[in-house]
């Protein structure tokens, strides 16, 4: 063998071979350190440098929101909390210092020769310094905040007691798990054992090392004020130790230890309430008064405005759908997408612990705008230089919102004047007490930009109590305290259509407006139980013969005769008046940005191809698969005011564009239908001329120099059934909760020409000209007394 | 003792000294080895001044106090291992069994219940430190020598380890020492004396197949074993197989010190970040154990790939020197000594660098010559000058022809 020639000696080769596999170790070493230092290293070192760096982020500023007199509707205000200690806030910190105190004053030396018991007779001796001086603190603090003593110390208790109980329940669940795990062992379980697993168990859990809120949204000023007080150090009063020579153990400590001031910014809103003085002098006369009334609003365009959420937790997910929200944002944004991000790619958008979140209304809808970027502050932590990134205030969202004019109309609405409850010159035809309060909608559109001045939904509600009693706002079914009536609830639309459908059917080539037709009380000359006028109904007798002529366009808005509708309705069948009522935005989204709203619909399906001619003659008058909103209604209104063109409503500055479209209508249809608005309500046999209180009869509308066009309408609506005790297959029915017709009032209101269109509609309030035609009236008041008329 | 006998004319010290020093030129084939303790022990100095950075370091700054300390340890090694080349080797081959004994009773005293914790102060959970008051002390290093000393005592004129029964022997001692340091436990320096065992046994012409056999009986085994593992011990093998499947999850926890050593050597590339950065990147990375078991890491962040190698190449050169003393040196006692004591280096070396490059698990190891800490570095610094003393104190004529068997 070659090896033996050239290493005779058995030694040598051995060693050979040693060394051999001590290169042959080598080389994977070898091969790992190139590996590492070579293709990897750019990334290892990327990842090395960035712990040189540390990142802190700054809050931001949400945007305000402000109204159309830039009234300022939600701000951030600065706020903060009063943190402490858990042990501070038992008063073991007193223990742990009066221990501290006792080791210093025996000398470490003489400590550890003690006995425990010594110990702990010279720690009881300092524990009633530190006992005072905690009470002393909390004095101080109490003082400082401006609340009680005992409402702190029942903020202590309450920390404590929530704190402890969580940790039993801790304790408990730890216990049992122990010994399960045990038994599953198969070990014995001895006194010893047991003990052993409690005291394992009893192990204290995070929240007591933790701190805790003690007072909440203390002002700017006193939260600066309780920062310096947290950094105050003093000494311990030593009048209170028995012996003097002790009180050279005693060191300066905080006045409130472990006390921290959190900043919990808070939103501000400051016309949530306020207080309206409401003139009565134009009220119907059983409810008018020289005297004007003050009337406490509150939660005035809570529905409009929303509410932020709780700070979210570390743990928090996202809101739903919030995700692809921030993405459309910054798509249409191209200048806030460019500042988003940080060099490192981070959404400076995105939300964090503690953050707050829009969670309905604008502040939800406008989160991306109102949110801002937070600062960061990114640190080398070798050389100790600081880049900053000043934090981007969020964008200010202004409102076309009076948010006056919107209380006035809040206040008109409250059921403490009178006119939005239940009134004997009303004919509630279901008898119900005077002064049941009756809830519905307002809005005010102006004609010319169609923006919306008020839109007003009641009840309302106030963000205190969606915190304290959220069941007040979601638990009534009658009350929907929560949806904005004014854009989100379906309503069918009844007469108040009757004015545009003119104008659709004369544009559509369906009516002449040189012909008239005879109402002869029902629309099929041999079913006189169906398709009929009101007054066929109620008094067997029919508009030709009242007005002594066959109706033309401007009779029949009048009177707001139901065959002549019917007539038009069956002439411009389903394929007619669908697109037409398309053509005036119905079934499609306003997207005004300030929450939920309903599109309006035409038919059960999307595309109405479920429709057929007898819903056409039905959705003529407004009844039938037809649903609108109150804004609609004056959308709508302010269409035909401007001859037919539209502009889509909208309450966000921002998103105004000028885009009008024309729809084309034939001007005569528009003449014809104008001139019928102004005779309902100023005609001898207009529908919405008068009210007949105690047999005499009072106008509706009586503001001196103020024209108004306006439509009624009675609406028959679903009712609304309580929960069927014995489910849908038993005897028993669901009881009724509401039922009847809503009452409409849409109206145009101007001096020279319509310059507003204001539609009013109370849920189940009965006949539109009764209920709804007084709040119209006070409306066109409110308008005067805040300058718009 | 030659030298002795031819300068007995007058017994002057400082000629002694001038000759003693002359005639240390024959112990030329360690000098690679002394070359390679030198440079690693003195690099270790500034590596360890690197580690200790705490605050921005803008430069200027006189030694941080863990490197003045490795320093005086290096002297106070350096002293050691002069006294270990002071005796003839060979006497203390006769003397290999008693340090033995005294090591094995140092290591039972570490075992004793009673012992305050003043004296025997657990660390890591470990019993393996005796406090001396003004160092520590770990007898175990001691035992490494004495064991060496004695396995190479016992196996320098026998031929029964070419025979299964005859491995028994050998493998008694081993289990003597191994076992008590098991006991501590102290499992990564237990685990050094096998390899320095098979080291031995190998250059002593023990039958191959024999030790093959007992190799692969003993890798068939080993999974036996993890069941009696410590948790610790276990996360790390279960953290070394999730990194190897490129499983980050653990990154931040169990595999936290051999990721973070990996990233600091990784970012060190080529040629290594400079002197301030790299006190940074050590600092802010927070490596643990940076100045002891991890200063391979440091090496490599600071020099790079370069110096990695570099410092591999002087474990190479240090190996060569210890081969080239048993080579030259024409009596087996000799030999095998330089095997054994190159067998625990090898070993120890290997180890702590494949755990600070992420290919072994992480074990309580030191790098010799490089880590901080007196008792390794004494123990190094023995190792040395024994290499030394062999190669000094080789004898000039070959007693007999050792390891040549007719059987072979």
């Amino acid at each position: 063998m070659l090896l033996e020639t050239l290493f005779p000696s058995l030694f040598a080769r051995r060693v050979l071979l040693l060394a051999a596999g001590l290169s042959f170790a080598a080389l994977p070493l070898a091969l790992q350190l190139t590996r590492l230092t070579g293709p990897k290293h750019d990334e290892l070192l990327a990842q090395a440098e960035q712990r040189l760096v540390r990142r802190q982020w700054t809050p931001t500023v949400r945007g305000r929101v402000l109204d159309r007199h830039a009234r300022v509707l939600a701000q951030d205000r600065p706020s903060y909390d009063i943190v402490v200690a858990f042990p501070v806030i038992t008063g073991e910190w007193a223990r742990s210092q009066a221990g501290i105190a006792a080791r210093r004053a025996a000398g470490a030396g003489g400590w550890a020769n003690m006995s425990p018991a010594d110990r702990d007779d010279l720690t009881e001796r300092f524990l009633p310094v530190y006992q005072a001086h905690l009470e002393r603190g909390w004095d101080r603090l109490a003082s400082l905040v401006g609340v009680p003593r005992a409402h702190l110390d029942a903020q202590r208790d309450a920390v404590y007691a929530a704190v402890t109980s969580r940790h039993a329940a801790l304790v408990a669940r730890r216990v049992e798990s122990a010994i399960e795990e045990a038994n599953a062992r198969g070990q014995a379980l001895t006194d010893a054992a047991r003990r052993a697993i409690e005291r394992r168990a009893s192990q204290p859990i995070a929240e007591m090392r933790a701190s805790h809120t003690l007072l909440t949204r203390v002002d700017d000023d006193i939260g600066f004020q309780c920062a310096a007080l947290a950094g105050d150090e003093t000494l311990p009063d030593a009048t209170l130790l028995a012996d003097d020579s002790l009180a050279s153990a005693l060191v300066a400590v905080p006045l409130v230890p472990g006390m921290d001031v959190i900043d919990s910014g808070e939103r501000d809103y400051p016309y949530e309430s306020l207080s309206i003085s409401v003139d009565r002098s134009a009220f119907p006369s059983p409810l008018a008064s020289r005297t004007p009334l003050s009337v406490w609003v509150e939660g005035v365009a809570c529905h409009i405005l929303g509410h932020l959420r709780d700070r979210v937790a570390g743990d928090w997910a996202g809101v739903p759908g919030d995700a692809s929200r921030r993405r459309a944002f910054l798509d249409a944004n191209p200048a806030a997408a460019r500042d988003a991000f940080t060099a490192d790619g981070e959404d400076r958008g995105a939300y964090r612990e503690g953050d707050r979140i829009g969670d309905a209304g604008l502040e939800a809808m406008q989160e991306h705008t109102l949110r801002g970027l937070r600062g960061v502050k990114t640190t080398r932590l070798d050389t100790r230089t600081a880049d900053i990134l000043p934090a981007q205030p969020g964008q200010d969202v202004t409102l076309t919102l009076d948010l006056l004019l919107q209380a006035r109309i809040q206040a008109l609405m409250s059921p403490e004047l009178g006119l939005a409850t239940v009134q004997p010159w009303q004919g509630d035809e279901r008898q119900r007490p005077t002064g049941t309060p009756l809830y519905g909608a307002a809005v005010v559109l102006d004609v010319d930009t169609a923006e919306i001045i008020a839109m007003v939904s009641t009840p309302t509600y106030t963000r205190r109590q969606l915190r304290e009693d959220p069941r007040s706002v979601f638990g009534d079914e009658v009350a929907t305290a929560h949806i904005n009536r004014a854009i989100a609830k379906p309503y069918p639309p009844g007469s108040v259509v009757k004015a545009a459908v003119l104008a659709g059917a004369v544009t559509n080539g369906n009516y002449n407006p040189d012909h008239r037709i005879h109402c002869g009380g029902h629309l099929l000359p041999n079913r006189p139980d169906m398709y009929r006028c009101l007054i066929y109904k109620r008094y067997s007798t029919t508009h030709s013969i009242v007005l002594g002529r066959d109706l033309d366009g401007t009779d029949a808005v009048m009177v707001s005769c139901n065959v002549f509708f019917f007539t038009l309705g069956r002439r411009m069948g389903v394929e007619g008046l669908v697109p037409f009522y398309r053509s005036m935005g119905i079934g499609e989204p306003f997207g005004l940005g300030v929450g939920p709203e309903f599109r309006g619909q035409l038919g059960a399906r999307a595309d109405s191809s479920d429709l057929a001619l007898p819903d056409a003659i039905q959705m003529a008058i407004g009844q039938g698969p037809i649903a609108w909103t109150p804004l609609h209604a004056a959308d709508v209104f302010a269409t035909i005011a401007r001859g037919g063109v539209r502009r889509p409503p909208v309450i966000i500055r921002a998103s105004m564009r000028d885009d009008p479209s024309d729809l084309a209508w034939n001007s005569r249809g528009v003449a014809q239908a104008m001139e019928g608005l102004r005779l309902a309500v100023n005609g001898e046999r207009g529908t919405g001329r008068t009210l007949t209180i105690n047999q005499r009869q009072e106008p509706i509308f009586n503001a001196p120099g103020v024209n108004v066009w306006g439509k009624t309408g009675t609406a028959e609506a679903p009712p609304i059934m309580g929960p069927d005790p014995d489910g849908p297959d038993g005897p028993l029915k669901p009881s009724v909760l509401e039922e009847g017709d809503h009452s409409w009032f849409v109206i145009l209101a101007g001096r020279d020409r319509p310059r507003y269109a204001i539609s009013v509609v109370i849920d189940y309030g009965g006949s539109g000209g009764k209920v709804s035609g007084p709040i119209a009236n006070q409306i066109i008041h409110a308008l005067i007394a805040e300058g718009y008329l | 003792m030659p030298y002795a006998a031819s300068s007995s004319r007058r017994p002057g010290v400082v000629s002694a000294i001038i000759h003693g020093a002359l005639s240390l030129s024959r112990a030329w084939p360690a000098l690679p080895t002394v070359v390679a303790s030198l440079a690693l022990s003195l690099l270790s100095i500034y590596l360890i001044d690197v580690a200790s950075t705490r605050d921005p370091y803008d430069g200027v700054r006189p030694l941080s106090a863990p490197a003045v300390r490795q320093a005086l340890y290096l002297l106070i090694a350096i002293a050691a291992s002069v006294l270990a080349i002071a005796p003839p080797y060979r006497r203390l081959g006769t003397l290999s069994w008693t340090l033995l004994g005294i090591s094995v009773l140092f290591l039972i005293f570490l075992l004793i219940p009673g012992v305050p914790a003043s004296i025997v102060r657990p660390r890591n959970g470990a019993r393996s430190w005796i406090d001396l008051g003004v160092a520590d002390f770990q007898p175990s290093e001691i035992a490494k020598i004495a064991y060496v000393l004695v396995l190479a005592w016992y196996l320098r004129f026998r031929r029964n380890h070419r025979t299964l029964s005859g491995l028994l022997p050998p493998a008694i001692i081993t289990f003597i020492p191994v076992g008590l340091i098991l006991l501590q436990p102290d499992l990564g320096t237990a685990a050094l004396f096998i390899p320095a065992l098979f080291a031995v046994l190998v250059a002593a012409g023990a039958k191959l197949r024999h030790l093959f056999m007992i190799v692969l009986i003993a890798t068939l085994a080993a999974p036996a074993v993890y069941p009696i593992l410590k948790p610790h011990q276990k996360q790390r093998i279960v953290g070394l197989l999730l990194q190897i499947r490129g499983d980050t999850s653990a990154d931040q926890d169990i595999n936290m010190q051999s990721v973070t050593s990996q990233r600091l050597v990784g970012a060190g590339g080529r040629t290594g970040v400079g002197d301030a950065h790299s006190r940074m990147l050590l600092h802010y990375n927070a490596l643990p154990e940076r100045r002891t078991d991890m200063i391979f890491a440091v090496v490599c962040n600071r020099f790079g790939w370069l110096g990695g190698l570099a410092v591999i190449g002087l474990y190479g050169l240090w190996a060569l020197g210890a081969i080239a003393t048993a080579a030259a040196c024409r009596e087996p006692f000799g030999r095998l000594a330089c095997i054994g004591l190159l067998g625990f280096i090898g070993v120890q070396v290997f180890i702590n660098i494949g755990m600070n490059i992420g290919v072994v698990p992480i074990v309580g190891i030191t790098l010799p010559y490089m880590s901080f800490g007196g008792s390794s570095m004494l123990t190094v610094w023995i190792m040395t000058g024994l290499v030394v003393n062999i190669a000094w104190r080789r004898p000039r004529v070959t007693l007999r022809k050792p390891f040549v068997f007719e059987d072979d």
